[in-house]
């Protein structure tokens, strides 16, 4: 039945992914505890095998357990379920200086399907300072729908907007609703309008953030297939 | 008598913990099952999940840890309170005097049955 408890302890420690001397100690702890819970109910007339299941199915699925004790906040964190919060945080959802979620991220720099940050990319993206995505918010938005003091895409809406279709202050596009006219608006609004409207603002998007997203994603896949090999490397069966 | 979701105990676990290691030096299984003799049902800890609550107290210093040898002949983890963690639990204490007491002055003592838990 031993071996059983460290098949156990292995499957918690691969998700608790602790350095050597942390992760003897807290295999330690919880053995211990896993064995005298054994004893208990061996004292209540178990018998060996049945007290180690229960012991087992009593202490939680590995991986909750094993997540449960990694490094609060470190340097990288990367999970394939759950949130993963660290510096550079990888995973279905991600907390982090830069996040990257497959569903949702949120931190300085974030990135995913839903994208929270001061620099947000994503398929929904709201961001402090610059969102590009398909629906975005932010004081500088770019994307298929998108709201910001400048607004720059499909659907724009904002103090300048330039787009398809353009709401805004300042708009001008293929149909545009502007309050101001072009010639009597504020000066800071006509030249935003210039940068935009001369091509060098979607310019510096496409050749920047485009890449970017797409290194982003290929890279977001290449950590998270690393990390299923490791866990599966240690136990085949532990899917998940 | 409901059961606690985890939603209304998250934050509060790591009170709990106090309130047992307030009362002497405990290891982590000891921990949970007192908790759960206490709670009288009204409390389902799963036991994994005391490990990263007492180890979260640790890096805070609220507790502090030593290695001993149990009777069995095992390493044994015990847990003790710090100064910090003894002052850390009595401020909880306070605010938890303060929340049954609102409680109290809202819902009605009697109507949920907490009449002396303020005092």
């Amino acid at each position: 039945m031993s071996e059983i408890l460290e098949s156990y302890l292995d499957r918690v420690m691969v998700y608790a992914n602790r350095p050597d001397k942390e992760a003897t100690d807290l295999r330690s702890e919880l053995r211990d505890h896993l064995l005298k819970k054994i004893d208990d109910l061996q004292a209540e007339g178990l018998c060996d095998s049945d007290a180690t299941y229960q012991a087992i199915n009593k202490h939680g699925h590995p991986r909750i357990v094993g997540y449960g004790l990694r490094k609060r906040f470190p340097l990288v964190d990367i999970r394939l379920q759950g949130t993963a919060r660290g510096v550079i945080a990888i995973g279905p959802k991600a907390v982090g200086i830069f996040a990257f979620g497959g569903y949702t991220a949120v931190g300085v720099f974030a990135f995913g399907g839903c994208a929270i940050g001061v620099i947000a990319l994503g398929g929904f993206s709201a961001a402090l300072l610059f969102a590009f995505g398909g629906i975005g918010i932010a004081t500088f938005a770019s994307g298929g729908f998108v709201i910001g003091l400048l607004a720059m895409g499909g659907f724009a809406s904002g103090i300048v907007a330039v787009g398809g279709y353009a709401i805004g202050l300042l708009a001008e596009g293929g149909k545009a609703i502007s309050y101001f006219d072009k010639n009597n608006a504020p000066a800071f609004m006509k030249s935003l309008l210039i940068f935009i409207r001369n091509g060098e603002a979607f310019k510096w998007i496409i050749f920047t953030f485009v890449p970017v997203v797409l290194v982003l994603s290929v890279l977001t896949n290449i950590f998270t297939a690393r990390e299923r090999r490791r866990i599966q490397e240690a136990d085949p069966w532990l899917q998940e | 008598m409901a059961i606690l979701n985890k939603k209304t105990l998250d934050g509060n676990v790591e009170t709990l913990i106090l309130v047992i290691l307030q009362e002497g030096p405990s290891y982590g299984y000891e921990i949970i099952q007192t908790l759960n003799d206490r709670a009288a049902g009204v409390l389902r800890m799963g036991e994994g999940t005391a490990y990263p609550v007492l180890h979260r107290l640790e890096q805070r210093d609220l507790i502090t840890s030593q290695w001993t040898k149990a009777e069995s002949g095992r390493r044994r983890k015990y847990y003790r309170l710090t100064p910090k963690g003894r002052r850390a639990f009595a401020e909880n204490v306070q605010q938890w005097k303060a929340l049954v007491q609102l409680m109290q002055n809202l819902l009605g003592a009697e109507s949920v049955g907490l009449s002396g838990a303020g005092e």
